[in-house]
């Protein structure tokens, strides 16, 4: 029973005497030694929208959702929201409420990863109920975005979840049996994009195909809009019925840019736009609001492509008087010298049945005193917990495993299991990209023992 | 001289014969407050005589500074041991008056001086009632010394004699007895049993009348409090149901020193185990506790407070007689009182009342303990705080899921959320547990994510990753553990590592059913 009887003997003689007060004072932080030693988890952060957010959803609190302001359902809302719960909404380290923690992990780049911008009606959003929309606190809803740094960054992740919705309920509502895979790689590109630009994403290597980034934009998107002209989406068979086809009830749809989606349209293309005319819009449908896909200037009016800029400095642009733009935080990354192989990945270990994040970090493979391999990965932040440290053996089961992972099965250290700690865990690697991967795995194999 | 002369001269020097009677008063209403005063700084069970309430003012004497100081230890000792009943008298009054002065009696003196076995003997003098007197006070005021002291009463087999003095006839001598069996009591759970087979008890209660005067109940409810006094062992069973129907009595009395020494009887016995509050609220005494409880008299407050907060320490059925007997309307008024003890005390209390079945919880909210509670974990003294916190985790344990809701929208997670940064890591965990329990209650309502947005929005998500740096490992892994299981960021439930090219690698289980909202 819980139940606890008194801690001090109160007497006729001493009830009256002053009690030592206690302090309630704050804790003692452990030594460095043992925090290196420690898996230090970082939280998802669901709320971006700031401090003012606290006081008013705990008032106005009902069940353990927020005070969710009247949202605006809408039979494409539930698909939305479903989506929302779908897609692989991984927050990253954003700006929670204004206590000012550092945001020292930026998102994992992986293309699987795509976050749903969650914008409070603390920012002044263009078309306040999507905000709400957005807000809804429901439970699969809407991840948190990747650090909304910048005004910019909010209208152009506003504009594309905004032509997410519009495209997607126009066209379930024409053909519920649509296949929406392809909105959603799209998306994913999009959002890559932005991020890039105004997020605080971690430094992606160019796209692919992509042409310099200060290529202005509509050549670019008219050169990768590639063959299928109108209709941009492999989704052809069920929408091709209306190439000319408006974006509709997308009314609070900001005016402005409009980002067609093509198999090629990759984001470094777009450059980055001037925050001050527009916020751009983002069409999934076949049209847009041309007839033809950026082909000409045409939508350059719209498409701002001000001082077009590399993807390497979002916070360089978008100096206007609204937008905030909170200091890049200062990553000192351990420097790791002589290793003769590193790469950026994220680390999981298997428990029970199902891997479980250990840390997003850099791996480095070193040669030893002895001749031998030893991989090191160590977290990307100033601290630079050691998130594995082991010996490559040249019995080390090492496989290629899905589109970008590489696992390893080895004994943990420092340990996954305090209580096991000698037992071998496979151990994924994830790493950014598939040719990454492979080069990995072959490094791997080629240098253990 | 003539004999009448001399005789009348001892007498004017002896007793306060021709003196003002109202200045005497006020001298020894005087002394009497700046002696007890004195008592109160020392932190023993028993009470030194200086003034005794029985007397008749005319006899009653006050310590007058000259007469006290030329007593000599030797003539004391010539007198006690002669045969003349006067010089007993005078020598046994003298070392009486010795043992009452202010400062520093000279209690070992008198003891090796040997004079104790005389003094047991005076008490056994029916017909020598000054002499009785005189010798109780002696021995009230040796025995209320250390223990070595009382030690020495004892063992000059004072016990039996002082016990027989209850009945006498005199009141202000039996009233001496009383005093001076409570000194002996309140040594330790070795003599107060002695005494309890040597049947103080009956021989005591047997002088509670309703003629008894206020000042005799006075002293008998605090003896009788020194017999319900210490643990290990509690005093025997059937003493204590002896003495309970008295008490009781005395319980309902108006006077404030007899309900302040009855209250810490009665606290003294609930602090045991569930047997012994069993016997003490079969009594039916709970609603007067609770009544006294509400009493704005600091004395009488902090008795029956703990009193009330041992029975709920108990069984359910226990609490559930305090709830029956209102303690849920007093406790709101505890937790705002001023002095921090007593909020401590009524927190501890509601945490106990917390820790019971669902329906007592009810209870509490009914009555409106919510908001006090949320009021002292925000502003209440820490150890206030630290009860406060076990209210909070407690209510979380043993709470229906509507009920935790109703606690945190009090305002109560808020609350324990501002004070993850203490020293003290128990207080720590605690909280960490509180809040995985109502994590519990929103996956009964599919509700996690709300709740940990909403304890991102409350600031607990910095919070909690910092106790990831605690000194503590426990704490450092409770803090993790919480952040892995509700606030996880990129966290592979099933890794399906032959992916699918589409970004849905890392599906929620549960997603497919969240699709309204």
């Amino acid at each position: 029973m819980a139940k606890r009887i008194a801690d001090k003997e109160l007497t006729d003689r001493n009830w009256d005497q002053e009690e030592e007060g206690e302090e309630a004072g704050t804790f003692s932080v452990a030594s460095e030694d043992v925090l290196k030693n420690r898996a230090i988890k970082k939280a998802k952060r669901r709320n971006t929208g700031g401090e003012s957010e606290g006081g008013g959803a705990f008032k106005g609190f009902k069940g353990f959702s927020m005070a969710a302001p009247s949202t605006t359902p809408s039979s494409s809302l539930t698909a939305f929201s479903g989506f929302g719960g779908t897609g692989s909404f991984k927050g990253f380290g954003g700006l929670s409420n204004g206590t000012g923690s550092t945001p020292s992990f930026s998102g994992f780049p992986s293309a699987a990863k795509a976050g749903v911008a969650f914008n409070g009606p603390s920012s002044a959003q263009p078309g306040a109920d999507i905000a709400a929309q957005q807000t809804n606190g429901s439970a699969p809803g809407p991840s948190p975005a990747p650090c909304s740094r910048s005004r910019e960054y909010s209208r152009q992740l506003t504009a594309l979840n905004q032509s997410v919705r519009d495209w997607i309920s126009k066209h379930v509502n024409d053909n519920p049996l649509c296949d929406l895979n392809p909105i959603f790689r799209d998306y994913e590109r999009h959002l890559a994009s932005i991020e890039r630009q105004y997020g605080a994403g971690v430094e992606e290597t160019q796209q692919g195909d992509a042409s310099t980034p200060s290529l202005p934009a509509p050549s670019l998107l008219s050169s990768s809009s590639s063959s299928s002209s109108v209709a941009l989406f492999s989704f052809s068979k069920t929408s091709t019925e209306d190439p000319g086809q408006k974006r509709s009830g997308s009314a609070p749809l900001p005016a402005g840019v409009s980002f067609n989606f093509g198999q090629k349209v990759d984001a470094p293309a777009l450059g980055s736009l001037t925050s001050k005319p527009s916020v751009p819009s983002f069409s999934f449908s076949s049209s847009s609001n041309q007839s033809s896909p950026f082909g000409s200037a045409g939508p350059s009016a719209a498409l701002s492509f001000g001082g077009t800029k590399t993807s390497d400095a979002p916070a360089a642009d978008d100096k206007d008087e609204e937008s905030e733009e909170p200091p890049k935080p200062e990553v000192k990354e351990v420097k790791e010298d002589d290793a003769f192989y590193s790469k950026k990945c994220k680390l999981f270990y298997k428990k029970e049945s199902e891997f479980k994040e250990k840390g997003v970090g850099t791996l480095h493979l070193k040669r030893t005193a002895e001749g031998k391999t030893q991989m090191i990965v160590r977290a990307d932040t100033n601290l630079g917990n050691i998130l594995l440290n082991i010996l490559v053996p040249s019995t080390l089961p090492c496989s290629r495993v899905g589109k970008n992972n590489v696992m390893v099965v080895c004994v943990p250290n420092p340990p996954v299991d305090d209580k096991n700690p000698s037992v071998a865990v496979p151990l994924l690697i994830r790493v950014k990209t598939a040719e990454d991967a492979d080069e990995l795995h072959k490094t791997l194999e080629e240098k253990k023992g | 001289m003539s004999t009448r002369d001399v005789v009348k001269k001892r007498v004017s020097r002896f007793k306060n014969k021709g003196k003002d009677l109202a200045k005497l008063r006020e001298k020894r209403v005087s002394e009497c407050v700046e002696l007890r005063k004195a008592q109160k700084n020392e932190s023993f069970l028993k009470r030194r005589n200086i003034i005794l309430s029985s007397l008749p003012d005319e006899e009653a004497f006050s310590p007058e500074q000259n007469d006290t100081l030329s007593f000599r230890i030797e003539d004391i000792i010539r007198d006690v041991n002669s045969n003349d009943r006067e010089a007993q008298t005078r020598g046994c009054q003298a070392a009486r008056k010795l043992l009452s002065k202010g400062n520093d009696p000279p209690l070992k003196e008198i003891v090796d001086a040997g004079l104790l076995s005389q003094f047991v003997s005076f008490l056994s003098m029916d017909d020598e009632p000054t002499l009785q007197f005189e010798a109780a006070w002696a021995l009230t005021n040796i025995a209320s010394g250390n223990s070595w002291h009382t030690h020495q009463v004892v063992q000059h087999g004072a016990v039996p004699a002082l016990i027989n003095l209850l009945a006498s006839p005199m009141l202000h001598i039996s009233e001496q007895a009383v005093w001076a069996l409570g000194n002996i009591a309140g040594d330790g759970p070795g003599y107060r049993d002695i005494l309890i087979e040597c049947k103080v008890i009956p021989a005591l209660l047997a002088c509670i009348s309703p003629d008894t005067p206020v000042g005799y109940l006075r002293n008998l409810t605090w003896t009788l409090s020194n017999l319900c006094r210490n643990k290990m062992p509690c005093p025997p069973l059937s003493a204590v149901q002896q003495m309970l129907p008295s008490l009781i009595q005395l319980l309902h009395l108006s006077d404030k020193n007899i309900l302040s020494d009855a209250c810490w009887a009665i606290s003294y016995l609930s602090d045991g185990s569930n047997d012994r509050i069993d016997v003490v609220v079969k009594t039916g005494i709970v609603p007067r506790l609770v009544e006294l409880m509400n009493r704005k008299e600091l004395f009488i407050l902090t008795p029956a407070l703990r009193a009330i907060g041992n029975i709920v320490s108990g069984s359910d059925l226990h609490t559930q007689m305090t709830i029956d007997a209102g303690v849920l309307n007093v406790l709101p008024k505890l937790l705002r009182h001023p002095k921090p003890t007593v909020q401590k005390e009524a927190a501890w209390a509601l945490s106990n009342i917390a820790a019971g079945p669902c329906k007592q919880i009810q209870q509490l909210i009914t009555c409106g303990l919510l908001p006090p509670l949320v009021e002292v974990l925000r502003n209440g003294d820490f150890k206030t705080q630290k009860e406060a916190v076990w209210a909070v985790t407690n209510f979380t344990s043993g709470g229906t899921v509507e009920q935790v809701v109703s606690l945190v929208q009090s305002g109560a997670l808020e609350a324990i959320i501002n004070l993850l940064q203490v020293k003290d890591a128990k207080v720590i965990l605690i909280i960490l547990e509180a809040i995985n329990n109502m994590f519990i209650a929103a996956e009964k309502l599919g509700e996690t994510e709300k709740l940990s947005l909403l304890i991102e929005e409350l600031g607990g998500l910095e919070r909690i990753e910092m106790l990831q740096n605690h000194e503590n490992g426990i704490v450092y892994q409770a803090a993790h553990d919480l952040i892995e299981k509700y606030f996880n960021d990129g966290d592979v439930e099933e890794v399906q590592v032959d992916s699918t090219q589409t970004g849905f690698e890392f599906k929620a289980p549960d997603v497919q059913k969240k699709f309204e909202f």
